[in-house]
């Protein structure tokens, strides 16, 4: 499996996970799709590169996809990357979170009455509570369990007295933890492959959890750090109306967790999503404030988008590729080293244009520079 | 008279002078032997402090490093601020001046100066994130000595000497101002930087008097918040009659910093010299998919314009230019310390940058603007512009000029389609 033959030169630089642990953020929009882009950072850290000297070898990864399921991801990472996502699976290099199937396809008639049978014994928990949180829980997960949700998103914050604070929700449904075990033992059955039945965050953050020790338990001597890709998450807030912030919690306790040492977002940027009509819709916050909020916590952001100037033949649209070095760990001092790097790529984001050809292989070339050749 | 007062470089240079306290022999008189001597061994000293004056940093290291920080013991409270009375409300007199006072304004604020700024609220985008600004704070707080807790929403690495107060999880707002406290009663003086402030207010329900007070007042701290202004605020019913969150940020700040890319200003700047709009950047350009602008987050610094509201009630705003702290603008660290001490002030006037002063970037920009923006090339190439020097055209015949009487004469060749006039005065 050589990588750098799948991975066009001109990415690669950025492909490759920062040296230091941080977030990145990947948006795409609808008339260009990231899956390349996605494909091709699984290659490169699944990847060994054992011509490093040997220190670096390597991530292990948690792959979680609202929008996909895992046939597209085994049939696009084979296509574009050559990798074999069942035997990674074996080797626990590799874990897949389903967050399509069981929540919105159809075998998750099943998972839904699991899902019900399992938040039965939930009310009498919360009834612990005194009623006026018992009000505020039920809002967020009954539209996660009439699927499709159909009610307006406002409901789920009702006008009531000043003290209903947003991030009260999230407390309670911790306790969910305990009870939603049903579903959790049926969804780690096979190894490396997990099913989401539940909208709700905790849950979420349970299999991730065991996602993640599931795999770095595997490795002893060296431990091989996690990468963890939320593919689309924006997908599971929109369904359950989860405050964005709620969300970035999430993303910040995963990468806490010692062995998650990147975190790589994949969230739509498209215009109707990100510019709020005049009265501004809770959809459109959410989201706006969703990215803007990634994008300012990632070291790194990636934007996939289709050509300015319209359809062409030879080209599949823009990737665009903009850095914050400036973080906490280092402060920002520069090294006299670091000084001679940054003369040299200026620190200005960069603009390529690629074409993703039938057979999953991608070209990437500079604007001006032709497709062909 | 006193010797020691006359300005003797000038004075001795006069030779009449010399004439005068010379004798014809030549032999000096003991008395300037002597002084000269004095003046001699002295000299290498005076030199370097006065040059030392001009810039702006403390002279002594025993001052600047708060040197028993951690041990606690006594009152925390703030020193009564030593202040030059002045009459009025003086205006600096000249440009010198002004740049002078204003660095020093922002220079007090930068290094955590007891009194300068209780409150300051850090404005910033995606365009130019405040990292590079909240980096220069806290490098020159650990340099001071003074104990900095982070209040993290955004991150979760932190260098080791900083304190970091994790809010982003499960914690309630009572549980975050509890550990707050806790990181400042280690020291007596803190610097506490809230990475944002939206969501310190919004979602976790924290009133901001009470922070201010607990870190402002009780602690006699420093209070840091970055607002991100690509936040939309979130519109509740039960929140219609409070005011807006940055309303109230503004509101409580003794200080408000903006910050904004280099390149985005000198973008502006150009667009202002041609009365064009102001260029967007970013999300607000309305293209699809673009997040995050290419030029955003400058390396070579990040602009700043900043509003002191001083104790009187005046205010006072300039634009600063904060270029990247480089390893040699800090001393050596001492033991036991993250960062040495700052050499010298490197915060300059945003005017006093060359690359924004001068006309030849916004040149350089203003040319790019210049270009027609069209799909056709109207270039020529190098092969088409010798072609077109070749061309003859018609009236260089005219002027090769059998002297002046010819003048006038017009050529005309006659084509296949014309048709002879008869009529027509001859040509």
């Amino acid at each position: 499996m050589n990588s750098s033959s799948r991975i066009p030169p001109l990415v690669q630089p950025y492909v490759k996970l920062p040296r230091d642990d941080s977030l990145l953020l990947l948006t795409s929009t609808l008339g260009a799709s990231a899956n390349w882009l996605l494909t091709r950072f699984l290659c490169d850290a699944l990847s060994n590169h054992t011509q490093d000297g040997g220190a670096d070898e390597g991530h292990n990864v948690v792959l979680v996809s609202w929008m996909r399921d895992y046939d597209f991801w085994k049939q696009e990472a084979r296509k574009g990357a050559g990798l074999d996502l069942e035997r990674l699976k074996r080797e626990k290099r590799l874990a897949f979170v389903d967050g399509l199937s069981g929540l919105v396809m159809g075998d998750g008639t099943g998972a839904q009455t699991q899902q019900s049978q399992a938040q039965r014994p939930q009310q009498p928990q919360t009834g612990l509570h005194p009623a006026r949180l018992t009000k505020e829980i039920d809002p967020p997960q009954r539209p996660g369990q009439i699927l499709p949700a159909r009610g307006p998103p406002g409901r789920t914050l009702p006008a009531r007295g000043p003290s209903a604070p947003t991030a009260q929700p999230a407390r309670p449904t911790s306790n969910t933890i305990a009870s939603s075990t049903t579903p959790q033992t049926r969804a780690s059955q096979s190894t490396g492959h997990y099913t989401l039945t539940s909208l709700d965050l905790a849950h979420l953050r349970t299999t991730l959890t065991s996602a993640i020790s599931a795999l770095t338990s595997t490795t002893t001597s060296a431990p091989r750090k996690t990468l963890v890709i939320l593919d689309t998450p924006d997908v599971l807030l929109t369904l359950s109306s989860t405050p964005s912030a709620a969300f970035t919690s999430l993303l910040l306790q995963l990468h806490n967790t010692p062995t998650v040492s990147h975190v790589l977002t994949h969230l739509h940027a498209d215009t109707p999503l990100l510019s709020p009509s005049s009265p501004a819709q809770p959809l459109e916050i959410s989201q706006f404030n969703l990215v803007t909020k990634v994008a300012h916590m990632s070291r790194r952001v990636m934007e996939v988008r289709v050509l300015d100037t319209g359809v062409a033949r030879d080209v599949s649209g823009v990737v665009r590729v903009t850095e914050q070095s400036v973080g906490w760990e280092g402060l920002g001092l520069e090294e006299e080293d670091g000084r001679q790097r940054d003369a040299n790529d200026s620190g200005k984001g960069k603009e390529f244009l690629y074409r993703v050809k039938g057979d999953g292989s991608v070209k990437v070339f500079e604007r001006g520079a032709g497709g062909e050749g | 008279m006193n010797l020691t007062d006359v300005d003797w470089d000038t004075a001795l240079k006069a030779p009449d002078l010399l004439h005068h306290l010379i004798p014809a022999d030549g032999t000096l008189p003991n008395w300037l032997l002597q002084l000269r001597k004095e003046r001699l061994s002295e000299a290498s000293e005076p030199l370097n402090t006065s040059k030392k004056r001009n810039s702006v940093r403390a002279v002594d290291c025993s001052r600047w490093i708060k040197k028993d920080n951690y041990h606690i013991s006594g009152i925390r409270k703030r020193k009564p601020e030593a202040r030059p009375p002045k009459a009025g409300m003086a205006r600096p007199t000249n440009v010198a001046q002004y740049q002078r006072h204003s660095l020093q304004l922002i220079s007090r604020v930068l290094n955590i100066r007891t009194n300068a700024s209780p409150f300051t609220l850090i404005l910033d985008d995606l365009n130019q994130r405040a990292m590079p600004l909240i980096g220069e704070l806290v490098r020159r707080g650990l340099s001071r000595n003074v104990n900095v807790v982070v209040v993290s929403f955004e991150a979760t690495r932190f260098h080791p000497a900083v304190r970091s107060v994790p809010a982003y999880g499960d914690e309630t707002g009572e549980q975050i101002l509890q550990h707050i406290r806790k990181a400042l009663s280690e020291a007596k003086e803190s610097l506490v930087v809230i990475d944002s402030l939206y969501e310190l207010l919004s979602v976790k329900n924290v009133d901001m008097g009470a922070l201010f007070n607990l870190v402002a007042g009780e602690f006699a701290s420093t209070l840091v918040g970055v607002y991100h202004q690509d936040t939309i605020p979130d519109q509740d019913a039960h929140k219609a009659y409070a005011p807006q969150p940055l309303d109230l940020f503004k509101y409580m700040a003794t200080t408000v910093i903006t910050c904004k890319s280099f390149a985005h200003v000198l973008a502006a700047k150009a667009a202002r010299e041609r009365s064009l709009p102001e260029p967007t950047h970013g999300l607000l350009q309305g293209a699809e998919g673009i997040v995050q602008c290419l030029d955003a987050n400058d390396h070579r610094g990040i602009v700043i314009e900043a509003e002191f509201r001083r104790k009187s009630g005046r205010p006072e705003s300039e634009t600063y230019f904060l270029r990247a702290a480089r390893r040699s603008d800090y001393n050596a660290s001492l033991a036991g310390m993250a960062f040495g001490t700052l050499r010298q002030e490197f915060i300059t006037l945003l005017d006093q940058v060359p690359a924004y002063s001068s006309n030849e970037v916004t040149g350089l920009v203003n040319a790019a603007a210049n270009e027609i923006e069209s799909t056709f090339n109207l270039g020529l190439t190098d092969k088409q512009k010798q072609a077109r020097e070749g061309v003859v055209l018609p009236y260089f015949d005219a002027q090769k000029g059998e002297g002046a009487g010819e003048g006038g004469r017009i050529l005309y060749d006659m084509g296949e389609e014309d048709d002879f006039d008869e009529e027509e005065d001859e040509i």
